[in-house]
């Protein structure tokens, strides 16, 4: 051994402190500190899953509220009507039935529903039942026509929905329906989306028909009023609606004098 | 540093830690005590130094690399462990006290100051060769070096501790 290495041996030994049970005690801190960190991640990952469970039970809460309350107010944000599939056979079955609505010549008189005065709950009602035209006014006009939103009033006999269409007599083009868009509507605009139009500012979604809830499950006085709104094209002076509901079919006619005065 | 070749990532059990690190543990100690004179600083290096042997351990594929691989993660450790201590300079320079022959105290207390002295690759070099007693070759591995520059680091070394020694003396 050289006297270097000798030296060094010397002058580290006389200060190095006996081992005695280090290495033990070196790897069981090790292995304390392993588990210990083992322990850690458990519940680290525990805390975890409890964190993505409750998050998933919050979504599935709102989840809820939004089922509940879309079912409960029977309507799609757009405006459509949410049926069950009871109520689309339903619908299906009233689609089929066939028009009963006349086609006129041009020129020919306009068949116009007779208008009743009764006095009583209502003051003018317009047809034999068990749906009634009442007020009407015109909300506005687009390049589709005149936007027309008459009030109906229904008396249900029996359970179901009812399915309301309108034609242009003269013409015999269907006219187009969009939800009640200056107020709450029992009436639903449905069927498929035809497009959209801007009415009064408002983008409107323009549909084939509307339908009228069952009356026997929300009676009408519980609900919003039954307002529909359709576009009567600008030269139609003559324009029917045919309502088929549950054992019933019904029509109102309508239409103008001119196309400068019209009413009513 | 160079590290050691990782090759793949093996289980390594608790039985199995404890028996290849125990081994590891004297010869670490030695190498942080003459690189830090301390022992407490020396065994919180090796304790250190055993944290990370469990993280890395299951990746040295070839076991007779591993004293070479842990003795190196000590000398970086150490390294560390001097930056950090604000008492470092102190520490080197005093010495701790020895209950020895007035002469070979002496003797001794100058070549630990003079290891002291020198930085931290060329006493870790000196320290392994010369009182771990490790052949060139495996000083070379633990200081991520060549042996061509290991050997040169290490007669540099022993002319900054003993400018008067024969360099084939240092080395018989």
């Amino acid at each position: 051994m050289s006297n270097l290495r000798r030296d060094i041996h010397s002058a580290f030994e006389v200060i190095e402190p006996p081992i005695g049970g280090m290495p033990e005690r070196v790897v069981q801190t090790v292995l304390a500190d392993k588990r210990r960190r083992r322990k850690e991640r458990m519940v680290s990952r525990l805390r975890i899953s409890l964190a993505l469970v409750a998050a998933l039970l919050l979504v599935a809460v709102i989840a809820g509220a939004a089922i509940t309350w879309n079912s409960l107010h029977n309507v799609s944000p757009a405006g459509g009507f949410r049926m069950t599939t009871q109520q689309q056979t339903e619908l299906a079955v009233l689609e089929a039935r066939p028009f009963v609505l006349p086609t006129i010549q041009q020129g020919t008189a306009c068949p116009y529903t007779p208008i009743n005065n009764d006095g009583t709950a209502v003051t003018t009602q317009a047809g034999s039942g068990p749906v009634f035209k009442l007020t009407g006014v015109t909300v506005g006009r687009t390049d589709r026509g005149s936007w027309y939103s008459p009030t109906l009033f229904y008396v249900a006999r029996s359970p179901g929905l009812v399915l309301v269409r309108g034609r242009d007599l003269v013409t015999n083009q269907p006219l187009v329906f969009a939800q009640y868009s200056l107020g709450p509507s029992a009436a639903i605009a449905t069927g498929p989306q035809l497009g959209t139009d801007q009415l009064n500012g408002k983008k409107i979604q323009l549909h084939p028909e509307a339908v009228l809830p069952d009356q026997s499950q929300s009676p009408q006085n519980n609900n919003a009023d039954l307002i529909l709104m359709f576009a009567v094209p600008r030269p139609t002076l003559c324009w029917g609606l045919q309502w088929d509901g549950p054992g019933f079919s019904g029509t109102f006619v309508n239409g103008w004098d001119s196309l400068e005065n019209k009413g009513p | 540093m160079q590290q050691v070749a990782e090759i793949q990532s093996l289980p390594v059990g608790e039985s199995t830690f404890a028996d290849l690190l125990k081994p590891l543990i004297e010869p670490g100690f030695r190498l942080a005590l003459a690189m830090l004179h301390d022992p407490t600083a020396a065994e919180d290096a090796v304790q250190e130094a055993s944290f990370t042997a469990w993280r890395k351990l299951g990746r040295i594929a070839d076991r007779s690399r591993l004293r070479p691989w842990f003795l190196g993660v000590v000398a970086n450790k150490c390294r560390n462990a001097r930056r950090n201590r604000w008492t470092s300079r102190q520490d080197l320079t005093d010495d701790i006290s020895v209950v020895s022959s007035e002469e070979a105290t002496v003797r001794g207390a100058d070549l630990r100051r003079a290891i002291a002295r020198l930085g931290h690759d060329d006493r870790l070099v000196v320290v392994l060769y010369f009182y771990l007693d490790l052949p060139v070759d495996e000083v070379a591995t633990v200081a991520g070096r060549s042996v061509g520059a290991t050997r040169a680091r290490l007669h540099r070394a022993v002319k900054k501790l003993r400018p008067g020694v024969a360099i084939e003396e240092a080395f018989r």
